[in-house]
Parts: C-alpha cells; sequence; structure tokens
C-alpha cells in the first residue's frame, strides 16, 4: 500500500453542500474529515495538472492520463483505499459503533472519554426494529456517563487492533478537537455608493486549521500511478494548497497471531463483524435499505463470499454529493452510512478462508456504487466477535 | 383468547436537532420545536383513544399530563412547546393489541405531519386556478416523501412478566441499543438543497432532468417560489427581508412546514391571533431600541438519577417536570419579558431582554430544585448567549448549546462545590469581539452570583465609570498565561488591589468609596472563580451590560 501525506499549507475548508447566495445572512460550519472523493478529486487533478493538461484530459487525448485518470465522464484506474487522518505518524480510526462513547468522571474529578464494548443480544421485544439480535451495554459498560455521539471520535490504529481485537475498552479517544482547531472567518459586501456593509450580505464560515503532527492520508494500492512528483493539492474551498507526500507502507490490520485466533473465532461463532472505516454509499435497490431487511438476505460480501446479516450498528446518515464540473450543476445527493458503522454476520464454514484474505481491508458493493468504491468510499475490515 | 401481559413502552419521535437546529428565522426555530410537541400531545391524545376505546388498561409515565389538559389546550402556555419528544407508559394487553397500537401510533405521527406539510404546500402556493391544482399536487406529494423520509419514529414495548424496576431500566436500555439500528436510506435528491436545511431539495413543481444545467434548475425553483402567495411575499423593494420567504429562499418540506407552523396551529386551534405572534421575530425581544437579545439555554444535572428509582418515584418526578415545564417556566418567562420557544421535562429554551436575563436565569434555576415548583434537589446548568438582533441565530443558538456544556462541565473542587450545577456567560457583539465565556456557579461561599453581577453592572451605571475596567484590561492582559491554573499566588492580591485602585479613581462621586467598597466586598469572589483572563472578561461584560441599564432610574448605592 501507498500513503499520500496531506497537510495544509495554510487554514481551510470542506463546504459540503451548503449553498452559499448573496443577500441571505448565513453561517457555515462545514465538514471534517472530507469526504473521501473530495480528496479522490483532487488528486486527480493534482495529477493531470501535473503531467498533462486539462485540455487533454478532456479531449483524452493523453493515453497515460487516459488510463488512469479516466475522462471527464469515464473512471480511470487510479483508486483510492480510503481517507484517513494520522497523529504524531499513527493512523487514526474511527471509533466503531459498536462501542459506547461516553464521558466519564475519575476519582480524582477528570473527565475522560472511554468507550466500552456492547454485547450481542436477542431482540425478543416489538418494536420498529425487526432484527432478530441487537447490540446493548454488557455489564462492563453498565457504568454511569453521559453517552457522546461517534461523529469525530478516533483512536490510534495500534489501540484500534487491540481493543477492537480482545473486546476491551478503548480509551485516549482522540476528539476532533485535538486535530483540527477553528477561527470564524466573516465577509460583508459594502454597499458602493454608501460604503457601509449592506443589509443580509453577512456571512461567517469556521476555517478549520490542522494541528501539528496531524495529516490527511489517503491509502491507494502500490500498483496505482506514482504521485511522487506531485508536490501540491488544491483541497477544499477556494482550491486551497496542501502539500503532498508519497510514502511506502505496509498495511495489515491484524499480526498473524491475531489472524489465527480470529479464524478460530469464525469457525466457533459463525459469527464476523464488517467495521467500516470510511463512509458507505449503498447501491440502489440494496435490500440494506429495505424498511426491514429479507431475514433470509444473503448479502454476496465479496467475490463469492455469502454472508446473513444478524445485525447492525450505525449512526445518523451523512450526506453524499458534491458539484458536478462536467455538467455544471450539483450532483445527486443522498445519504451514506458513516465510517465506524458495525454490521454482525453470519457466515458460512467453507467461507471463512476467503473471508480471512479481506479481513485487513477490502471495499464493500465494489463494482455496484458507480465509481464511488474507486473514491474511497466503503473500506471496510473484519473482526471476530466473542 | 389472547395471553394478556404488562408491556413497558416508549414511544419517541425525531430528529430533534436537526428539527431545530437549522433555523434561519425565529418562527422556523419555535416551528421546529412546536411541530416535535406538538406531534407528541398528539401521539398521547391518540394512545388515550385508543386504549378507551379498546379498553386496554394503560398508565402514561413520562410526560405527566391529564386527559383534560390534552384535550382541551388553551392560555397563553397553548403556544409553547412543551411536551418532551418521547412518551413512556406501560400497557396491559396482548402482544399482538399491543404491536398494532405501536404501529397505530407511528402510523399517526407520520400522517399527521404528511397533513400539515400538506396544509403547508396549499397555503402558500394554491390561488384556486387550474395550473395552481396541478402544481400544489405535485408539490404536496414532493412533500410528502420529504417528511416520511425525514421523521425519525422509534418504539418499544417491552413484556415486563412481573412489576419489577429492573424491566423498566432493561427496557430502556434495549431502546437505546435499537436506536443503533437505523434504517438505511438511499433516497437520492435530484435537484438544488433548500436554503435552510441542505439535506433535502427544495420543493419545485417541474422535476430537474438530466440536462438540466445548474442555470434551468434555479430558474426553475425562481418559478415556483415565485407564485408562492402575496402574504408569503416582501410587501414591497424596502421590505424585502421582512418577508415571511424571502426572494432568494427556496424550501424544503421541513423547512416550509416550520416556517408556516405558526398560521397552521392558529387556525388548527382557532385562539387568539396574537397568541403566535411573539414568534415573529427576534426584533421583538425587549424593546424597539434594544440592539441586543439573550439565548437562554437550561438543562437539569444528572437526570438520570431521578428516573432510576421505582415506577411511582418516576412518575413523581415526571409529574413535577410537567408542573415546571407547564406552569413555572411560562410564568417565569412572563415576568422577565421573554419569548419561551421550548421548555419540555428539564430543557428550557428562551430568549430574553439583556436586562433580564441574569434574573431570569437564576429564578428558572431556583424554581428547577424547589419542590413546590419543579424537582426537589435538582440542579441544572445554563448557557447565556447574548447578541446582536442581526447575529445569525443558528450561530447565537450553537453559542448557548457550547456554553450549557462548559456550564455542565463547571467543577470547583477547590471550594468543594458540586460539578455543574453553573451558568455560562458570553457576549457576542457587533465589533467582533468575543467576550467570555464565564463560567461560574450559581452560588458560592453563600454568595449569589447572578445577583452579585447584577449589582456590580448598576453601581457601573451610575456610581462608577467604566473606563476603569479597559485601564484595568490593558494593565494586565499582558499577564493572561494560557493555564489559568498555574498563575502565581502573588497574582491575585496584585491583580486585586489595582483593581479597586482603579475603581477609586473611577468612582463620580468621591464621598462614595468607603461605602462602595462594602459593595464591592465579593469581588474576589469573582475573580478566584474565573482567574485573571475569566475576570477581565466578565468585567468587559459588564460593561457590555451597563450600556443596558444607562436608561433606567439613578439608583441607591446601597440597593441590593
Amino acid at each position: 500500500m501507498r500513503l499520500l501525506t496531506l497537510t495544509p499549507a495554510d487554514s481551510f475548508f470542506f463546504k459540503g453542500h451548503m449553498m452559499s447566495e448573496m443577500g441571505l445572512p448565513s453561517q457555515w460550519s462545514g465538514l471534517f474529515p472530507p469526504r473521501p472523493n473530495t480528496v479522490y478529486g483532487a488528486l486527480r487533478s493534482a495529477y493531470i495538472h501535473r503531467f498533462s493538461t486539462f485540455e487533454q484530459f478532456r479531449k483524452g487525448s493523453d493515453s497515460q492520463i487516459k488510463a488512469w485518470m479516466g475522462t471527464p465522464t469515464r473512471m480511470g484506474a487510479f483508486r483510492q483505499q480510503a481517507v484517513l487522518i494520522r497523529q504524531n505518524n499513527e493512523l487514526l480510526l474511527p471509533v466503531p459503533m459498536d462501542y459506547r462513547i461516553m464521558r466519564t468522571t475519575l476519582e480524582d474529578g477528570q473527565e475522560m472519554l472511554v468507550a466500552d464494548a456492547l454485547t450481542l443480544k436477542e431482540n425478543n421485544s416489538l418494536s420498529n426494529v425487526s432484527a432478530g439480535y441487537t447490540l446493548t451495554r454488557g455489564d462492563q459498560a453498565r457504568r454511569q456517563g453521559k453517552d457522546v455521539d461517534h461523529s469525530g471520535h478516533f483512536v490510534t490504529l495500534g489501540q484500534w487492533q487491540q481493543a477492537v481485537f480482545h473486546h476491551k475498552q478503548m480509551q485516549d479517544i482522540v476528539s476532533l478537537s485535538q486535530i483540527v482547531d477553528d477561527y470564524m472567518k466573516t465577509g460583508i459586501k459594502i454597499d458602493a455608493a454608501t460604503s457601509r456593509a449592506e443589509d443580509s450580505h453577512f456571512f461567517q464560515m469556521k476555517m478549520l486549521t490542522m494541528r501539528q503532527d496531524c495529516e490527511l492520508v489517503s491509502l491507494v494500492p502500490d500498483d496505482g500511478p506514482d504521485f511522487s512528483e506531485v508536490p501540491l493539492v488544491s483541497l477544499g474551498a477556494e482550491n486551497r494548497p496542501w502539500y503532498l507526500q508519497q510514502t511506502e507502507m505496509e498495511w495489515s490490520l491484524w499480526s498473524s497471531n491475531q489472524m489465527q485466533q480470529l479464524e478460530q473465532s469464525l469457525y466457533d461463532t459463525s459469527i464476523a463483524r464488517v467495521i467500516l472505516l470510511t463512509p458507505l454509499v449503498l447501491p440502489e435497490d440494496c435490500p440494506l435499505t429495505d424498511r426491514d431487511v429479507p431475514a433470509d438476505w444473503m448479502w454476496e460480501l465479496i467475490n463469492g463470499v455469502q454472508v446473513q446479516l444478524v445485525t447492525w450498528v450505525t449512526g445518523r446518515p451523512e450526506l453524499y454529493g458534491g458539484w458536478d464540473i462536467v455538467a455544471n450543476r450539483p450532483k445527486p445527493r443522498t445519504m451514506m452510512l458513516p465510517a465506524g458503522t458495525v454490521f454482525y454476520v453470519k457466515v458460512r464454514q467453507p467461507d471463512i478462508p476467503a473471508l480471512l484474505q479481506a479481513a485487513s481491508g477490502f471495499t464493500l458493493f465494489a463494482g455496484e456504487t458507480e465509481g464511488r468504491d474507486h473514491e474511497g468510499f466503503g473500506f471496510a475490515v473484519i473482526a471476530g466477535t466473542q | 383468547m389472547d395471553k394478556i401481559d404488562r408491556h413497558y413502552a416508549i414511544f419517541a419521535i425525531g430528529p430533534v436537532q436537526s428539527f431545530i437546529a437549522a433555523s434561519r428565522k425565529l418562527e422556523d426555530l419555535w416551528g421546529g420545536s412546536y411541530l416535535l410537541s406538538y406531534l407528541i400531545r398528539h401521539s398521547l391524545a391518540s394512545i388515550t383513544h385508543i386504549c378507551h376505546e379498546r379498553q386496554m388498561n394503560y398508565q402514561i409515565i413520562y410526560p405527566h399530563y391529564t386527559p383534560e389538559e390534552l384535550a382541551q389546550p388553551e392560555g397563553p402556555s397553548l403556544a409553547v412547546a412543551n411536551y418532551p419528544n418521547r412518551i413512556t407508559f406501560t400497557l396491559e394487553a396482548s402482544e399482538e393489541s399491543v404491536n398494532k397500537l405501536m404501529k397505530q401510533l407511528e402510523a399517526g405521527v407520520r400522517n399527521e405531519l404528511v397533513r400539515i406539510s400538506n396544509w403547508a404546500v396549499q397555503e402558500v402556493f394554491d390561488d384556486q386556478t387550474a395550473e395552481a391544482q396541478r402544481r400544489v399536487a405535485r408539490l404536496k406529494a414532493q412533500a410528502a416523501q420529504q417528511v416520511e423520509q425525514f421523521l425519525e419514529v422509534n418504539w418499544i414495548a417491552y413484556r415486563c412478566p412481573q412489576k419489577e424496576d429492573w424491566n423498566r431500566q432493561e427496557a430502556e436500555r434495549l431502546f437505546h441499543a435499537l436506536k443503533g439500528q437505523r434504517p438505511m436510506h438511499y433516497v437520492p435528491e435530484q435537484g438544488i438543497a433548500c436554503t435552510v436545511y441542505q439535506r433535502m431539495d427544495a420543493l419545485c413543481y417541474e422535476l430537474p432532468v438530466s440536462t438540466d444545467r445548474y442555470g434551468n434548475m434555479k430558474k426553475k425553483l425562481q418559478d415556483t417560489w415565485g407564485k408562492r402567495n402575496a402574504k408569503y411575499k416582501p410587501k414591497d423593494l424596502e421590505d424585502k427581508d421582512r418577508a415571511r420567504i424571502r426572494d432568494n429562499e427556496f424550501l424544503c418540506a421541513i423547512s416550509l412546514v416550520r416556517r408556516v407552523a405558526r398560521d397552521f396551529f392558529r387556525q388548527e386551534f382557532d385562539c387568539d391571533p396574537h397568541l403566535f405572534a411573539k414568534y415573529e421575530s427576534v426584533v421583538n425581544i425587549g424593546t424597539d431600541e434594544d440592539g441586543y437579545y439573550a439565548v437562554l439555554l437550561m438543562d437539569g444535572d444528572n437526570m438520570g438519577h431521578f428516573f432510576n428509582g421505582r415506577e411511582n418515584e418516576v412518575r413523581n418526578t415526571s409529574q413535577q417536570l410537567s408542573r415546571f415545564a407547564s406552569q413555572s417556566v411560562p410564568a417565569i418567562v412572563q415576568e422577565h419579558r421573554g419569548v419561551l420557544l421550548y421548555a419540555g421535562g428539564d430543557d428550557v429554551l428562551a430568549l430574553f431582554p439583556v436586562e433580564e436575563v441574569l434574573s431570569a436565569a437564576y429564578s428558572l434555576r431556583v424554581a428547577f430544585g424547589e419542590a413546590e415548583s419543579g424537582l426537589k434537589g435538582a440542579t441544572a446548568s445554563t448557557g447565556i448567549a447574548i447578541g446582536h438582533k442581526r447575529t445569525p441565530l443558528q450561530q447565537m443558538l450553537n453559542e448557548a448549546r457550547e456554553l450549557e456544556k462548559a456550564a455542565k462541565l463547571y467543577t470547583s473542587s477547590k471550594f468543594g462545590d458540586p460539578v455543574k450545577n453553573a451558568f455560562a456567560l458570553s457576549v457576542l457583539p457587533r465589533s467582533g469581539e468575543y467576550l467570555g465565556p464565564a463560567v461560574l456557579p450559581w452560588e458560592t461561599e453563600g454568595i449569589m452570583l447572578t445577583k452579585e453581577l447584577t449589582h456590580v453592572v448598576e453601581l457601573l451605571s451610575h456610581v462608577i465609570s467604566t473606563s476603569f475596567i479597559y485601564e484595568f484590561a490593558s494593565t494586565f492582559q499582558a499577564l493572561v498565561g494560557s493555564k489559568t491554573d498555574f498563575e502565581p499566588e502573588y497574582l491575585e492580591e496584585m491583580v486585586l488591589l489595582e483593581c479597586f485602585r482603579l475603581i477609586d479613581r473611577s468612582v463620580y462621586d468621591k464621598s462614595l468609596r468607603q461605602e462602595l467598597r462594602q459593595n464591592l466586598i465579593h469581588v474576589p469572589v469573582l475573580y478566584r472563580q474565573l482567574r485573571l483572563k475569566g475576570f477581565i472578561d466578565l468585567l468587559k461584560i459588564m460593561a457590555f451590560f451597563n450600556r443596558k441599564e444607562k436608561s433606567s432610574a439613578t439608583i441607591d448605592i446601597n440597593a441590593g
């Protein structure tokens, strides 16, 4: 795997889908981390700018550009696995949603965030959810504390691996405020005649600055295009510059010892956890979008490996969309499942070896989401249950 | 015959934040809160009706309202959102009957919101012409789809073989767990996003086609919204900012129903039209001359403790909270010339004239913790954001929310005070300088701090010149460190000595100096709570308050 490290040269802002109309007082807070497609698009543009021209890209006349980056209407072979955050040279992964994050008070009066693993439990009650199982607080997680939303909470890769593998508590949870700082940028429109601020032409946007030792990283396959000679990427609102650096890295989520234990756990329980590390836009007509997911639906997780959905835990859906530069109009917007979403699936014993092959990372619904899997959506890993 | 079992049921609607937070105008904010509250009241009435009709035993645990209160809403509190977003109740019936009732409740609440959205579209776009009929039909269909997709309804009916409290806790635990299993929608929106709530398309009677570019799509929207009725357009060019729906505002169904909710409920309740008028604009808060107003957000502390008891204790708690929300809060807000937007359970959201907000905040806090008006022994934390009436409402709400969180994090181990139970205050002046947040306990060392602040403001108004604050700030600003915990001990003595020296110099009537010292005896307490930076900010905040006080009559220096 290759790592494309992106460090902002200045403050930045990811606008999301907010409409900026002159004449309306507005306050925007943007979003962070950016959607994978935003980073994908920026990397694609930077590569074209460095090695060719946009005119050639439009015409499809440069064969290398066409092969890697495609054309305005078609994607090339360039593929991004995921967009993650790195702090002090260690990757941060979203806290899985089968953990309950809470603010708790320690004996010395200090407040801290901890995340306790939820337990799979049969759902015998009448409810608006049809799933036969749910994830509740086990004895360990019955402690008192205020629940905290998963959005914007991460743990280091090392702690994530240990906690998820052993169903242990997560501590040292990193909040977004430890990754980015913000400040408010204010704008007004001056009336040329009176030199006074025009009414209702006032806007404020929350600009972000990256904290020291933090950076965005894009995981790309080893056999992808070479970005080592691309020094800068224009990323986010106002096309602000980000420094780009390419390095090689070993991406292996589980150690060989853990893989053996994972295999054993899958044979013992037949239940696997599929944990999303990046958001997922579901394909159209996917049975997961049915109000009641069909109980007998067999989900082809990866080529030939079919599983049965036991239960899931997800957060409030996030908005996916963007601006279609070619058509000069907003792209159709839809909802995506946030990173950290977890599916519990029942696996068939003969499929376990193939499933283990994908344990360190694969893309859900690859080839079914109109290129979004190319952009780094739906990057998931496999873990066992207890 | 089917087996009759006791069930513990929870029925909740949302999303609360999205319904309320994305507000451009006061009426959006009120409309969102009120719609949720209304839908819960509608569901409570449905439970009562269905259970009576089918002779099912039921008992509402939370919120506590009598059937009479539900059936005949009237009086000034009619326009106040004072129902929380969930209902808990017990039911004695067969599993099949319970399932049927819960599904009926869900369908009822969804249908009711569709009915309101239909009314809103009709009200805004219908002009009785055949073309308008077609247009309205198309918009109603789009609106119905949007409200159906938007509304989250979660419910559980947990079978309790015995009347034991652990069943209730188990049901609550399961309910929280099931909320994590949200439906996974795929509902693509193809057009231009709503100006207020960006997740949904603005309503448009012509669907966008694949060849449309942005300009065409915008034109379709302008055509649609250009046909809104005159009531929702600017009266003239000068008045364009005051229009109910501005010329460049394009709304989705959710934003539209919030925007016209006042009109809907005025007609629905057939009540005094002035009852809903105060939710028109923040400009109406205080006097016309007031440029500033305050947003107050209060939330009870550690409420889980009050709901962990036995069922009858929980019902008592519920009754007390309902009384607080429906009686105590409206009375206090009215007394302080405020506008009450939401009072459900332990939550309060209200807007006040600046000069009233400290006193109102303290009255609400006291009422909340007293047996006669609220919940005995309960404490609450409050965020108070003060800003200009032209500050975007969303910014004010976000600020109040942040302040409430800051108040919740208040701890003062040094004085042995409990965690939380505090208020946080900030000012967003038009100049752009941000003052605050000043986080203070309601009371410390036997001193009522809101009263103390009010007293200092009064002194600044007529006895001391505020110039001392700016001199003091310029002297000590350079000593403000990033880590307040590491301020040297000697700093306090130095700061207070200089503070009092400057105050002495700033007294208008020098003969009052000695007396003034007595009046400012508690100032060191404020310093110890806030340390240097917070203290400087607090003085500036009080100087800001003083501008509001200037018009009031001369006060007696000894007035408490």
